[in-house]
């Protein structure tokens, strides 16, 4: 690829972007956007819109200038640069024109289907990206310029789980780690001795049950393209194997969510279930972002799944050499399956949840991510129609059924318009921190209660009293942005991924491979449904 | 008329009906005919990675090499085959290449100035639901895309029950 | 994919030319290079820039 031919789709590309931020920014879409409700999202479509072009026009501009070469600025930046730019395109108008597009139709279609396209597939602006990824690739194919950027798609899903790493608290580690560990590893264990005993039973060569194991167990593709060698599969074996797993793991990214929808599950249920039955590790992304791609939960416990199986695919990888070390002859050192492959990106990972640890992304008192602030503030009140709201309510004694330690947090919320603790003793940080969380402890417990209909409340008090815990409520701001450069990343690597999908690849499926794969894949998804929704609980996330 | 004839096979019902066209028919004919077997490891094995992100580029590249390893393998047992069910074989050149079929077809038969190139026909594949696997990569050659490169005339063979 | 080439009579006049070892490493990472290590670095620095404007600015 010449560096001239690159050049032209490079200054489309990033031209369009400029041009586009231009006229949004002018306010000349507004009433699309409104109407597509993607009115909010303005201003960090005009950003990313002039800085992303702005780069692709840089890059361009460096290639005429500069003669092409081969360093590492040629390879890694000014090569990909085009790519990168067309995915980033295709990720930003799948966001802000496809997905709500995509809503309003199913929801217009709704009469004439009886249901929601929208919700019954879960096509969110992930789905979709990764779609669009398949379908470019399947039928006009990748184009030249792109390759090299498309390449990259892989490694920046890496950092989006890097990133990920700053959303979690010890205790969740703890708590998801003891389920991950727990689930996936009876589940990884029990496929690979399914997938072996029944190679077993139907007298299939050891190296196809070989690879169809590391498959079906651990983690899909990779894990059959970790094991091929190893095992030294046959051709047909490699081919098969991974046709199956691949088209098993599609259909699987769109039938979890609708049934984990189907079946009430919470987000942790969901993510456990997702990263134990799922195969392929970029499938389980997708279908927990499917499943709720508004807040992170289920991608932050599916991911922890997805975690736990690459660490244990280093073991399968030595149990199956082990298994067939006396056939190959070939042996391999711990150093070999254990050190050179270790995933650095989960130090990566690691090292960002302890830099969160340490509160180095939100002041001290923050709890990851989120804070309460109880100090008076503007910011912090409820509206005024809200006031009136509550305070003709207390007057008026409408509110009924309240013990006294309720009816007294929310007639200090009358009094003080806001959470907080009692202004005598805001000098004292402690205690006005103190009677801060009993208050909305209280406040809580009232909505629970109005929820669990054992109390009546009138829906506009209601909505008053959620938006006062609402608002003293906060995100650290580097949190808040550090959890949109992540689902970005993941957004740009999933579409980049789907666009590695061939059909030629989905199309090897078949043989024993096929039959094997559908039992145990099968099978496995379905007691991990029950063992999930009968062990995991609801863990607190924040 | 034709004195180079590059024979394009990857071992499939399909392309048995052209190794025994060219070798139990044309070479019988035309015993000074010289055969080049063309087998094809197919580039699309780089696709069959998938949406695979684990890995680092050295496990695909360790993937790939066992890949082309085993494919060359295998390739030498089919040529032995082809060896041995035709005596007429023996004297033909057999290469392997890696690369996307219908250019490496193309180029191959550039390379060795051959004037003809045969295949097998388009027979339906029965892989899907069929527990008898084939070797290697399912790939057709894209009819279209190798029309319009072709340097030389294509021979089709057709289908002969008895090529097996 | 390099080039592999079998031959009866081992005829294997056909070397790797470089151009097809080019072909293989369009991965933008070829082997050698740690692509985790990247990944880990350009994250770090993601999250640097974030601090400085989010934070520390």
């Amino acid at each position: 690829m010449t560096q001239a031919q690159s050049n032209k789709p490079l200054f489309i590309i990033s031209g369009f972007m400029v041009i586009y931020a231009l006229i949004a920014s002018s306010g000349v879409l507004h009433p699309l956007m409104k109407y597509l409700h993607t009115a909010k999202a303005v201003d960090l479509q005009v950003s990313m819109g002039l800085i992303c072009g702005g780069i692709g026009i840089l890059g361009g501009i460096v290639n005429i200038v500069r003669k092409p070469g081969n360093t590492s600025f040629d390879r890694f930046v000014l090569q990909p640069l085009p790519g990168i730019l067309l995915i980033l395109l295709m990720a930003m108008a799948i966001r802000w024109y496809v997905e709500p597009l995509v809503k309003l139709f199913s929801h217009n279609l709704q009469p004439v289907l009886g249901f929601k396209i929208y919700k019954v597939l879960n096509l969110n602006y992930v789905i979709l990206g990764l779609l669009a990824g398949v379908l470019i690739t399947n039928t006009y194919g990748i184009p030249k310029f792109a390759a090299a950027g498309v390449k990259c798609a892989r490694f920046v899903l890496k950092m989006g789980v890097i990133m990920l790493g700053a959303r979690y608290s010890f205790a969740e580690l703890a708590k998801l780690g003891t389920y991950s560990i727990f689930l996936v590893g009876t589940f990884v264990l029990g496929t690979v001795f399914l997938v072996l005993w029944l190679g077993n039973l139907f007298k299939q060569p050891k190296t196809m049950t070989g690879v169809l194991a590391a498959g079906m167990g651990v983690c899909g593709v990779s894990a059959t393209v970790a094991v091929a060698p190893v095992v030294k599969a046959k051709s047909e074996e490699m081919a098969y194997t991974i046709g199956t797993i691949l088209s098993f793991g599609i259909i699987c990214m769109f039938v979890f969510p609708t049934v984990g929808h189907w079946a009430g599950m919470n987000p942790v249920q969901f993510g456990a279930w997702a990263g134990t039955g799922i195969l392929n590790s970029a499938q389980v992304a997708a279908s927990a972002l499917a499943f709720n791609a508004v807040d992170i939960k289920t991608l932050k416990v599916a991911e922890i799944f997805n975690i736990t199986r690459v660490l244990f695919l280093p073991i399968i990888v030595l149990v199956l050499a082990a298994w067939f070390g006396k056939e190959t002859g070939k042996k391999l050192t711990f150093k070999e399956v254990v050190i050179d492959k270790f995933p650095i990106f989960i130090i990566g990972f690691l090292l960002l949840f302890a830099m969160s640890s340490m509160g180095l992304f939100s002041p001290p008192t923050h709890y990851k991510g989120k804070f309460i602030d109880y100090s008076y503030n503007e910011r912090t009140q409820v509206t005024d129609k809200e006031w009136d709201v509550l305070n003709g309510a207390v007057q008026a004694n409408a509110i009924k059924g309240l013990n006294e330690e309720q009816m007294a947090a929310v007639k200090d919320l009358v009094a003080q318009r806001q959470l907080a603790g009692n202004y005598e003793s805001r000098g004292d940080k402690d205690l006005f921190q103190k009677q801060g969380e009993a208050r909305m402890f209280q406040l809580e417990t009232i909505l629970a209660a109005a929820k669990g209909g054992t109390l009546h409340l009138e829906k506009n008090v209601k909505a008053a009293i959620h938006h006062a815990i609402k608002q003293v409520h906060k995100k650290s701001k580097t949190v808040t942005t550090l959890t949109d450069c992540m689902i970005w990343f993941f957004a740009f690597g999933l579409i980049g991924l789907g666009m590695q999908i061939t059909k030629k690849a989905i199309f090897q499926a078949g043989g024993w491979p096929l039959a094997i794969g559908i039992i145990s894949g099968v099978t496995k998804a379905t007691l991990s449904f029950f063992v999930v929704l009968w062990l995991v609980k609801d863990v607190v996330l924040k | 008329m034709f004195t180079s004839i590059l024979l394009c096979t990857h071992g499939t019902t399909g392309a048995r009906q052209a190794e025994r066209l060219v070798f139990a028919k044309l070479l019988k004919k035309n015993p000074e005919l010289q055969v080049t077997v063309l087998t094809i490891i197919d580039q699309d094995w780089q696709n069959m990675t998938g949406d695979d992100w684990l890995n680092s580029s050295k496990t695909h590249t360790t993937f790939l090499d066992h890949v082309e390893k085993q494919m060359g393998e295998e390739n030498e047992e089919d040529w032995q085959r082809i060896r041995d069910k035709y005596p007429s074989a023996l004297k033909a050149q057999f290469v392997g290449k890696v690369g996307a079929i219908e250019e490496t077809i193309v180029s191959e038969a550039e390379k060795r100035e051959c004037d003809l190139i045969v295949i097998g026909p388009y027979l339906k594949s029965r892989r899907l639901f069929n527990l008898n696997m084939e070797k290697g990569l399912k790939a057709r050659i894209d009819a279209i895309k190798l029309h319009k490169i072709l340097p030389c005339p294509l021979l089709i063979a057709p289908v002969v029950e008895s090529a097996d | 994919m390099s080039e592999k080439k079998v031959t009866p009579e081992s005829e294997n006049t056909d070397k790797n030319t470089g151009e097809e070892l080019e072909e293989r490493a369009l991965s933008v990472f070829s082997s050698e290079r740690n692509e985790d290590m990247t990944a880990l670095v350009l994250s770090l620095l993601t999250t640097l820039i974030v601090l400085i404007f989010t934070k520390w600015m």
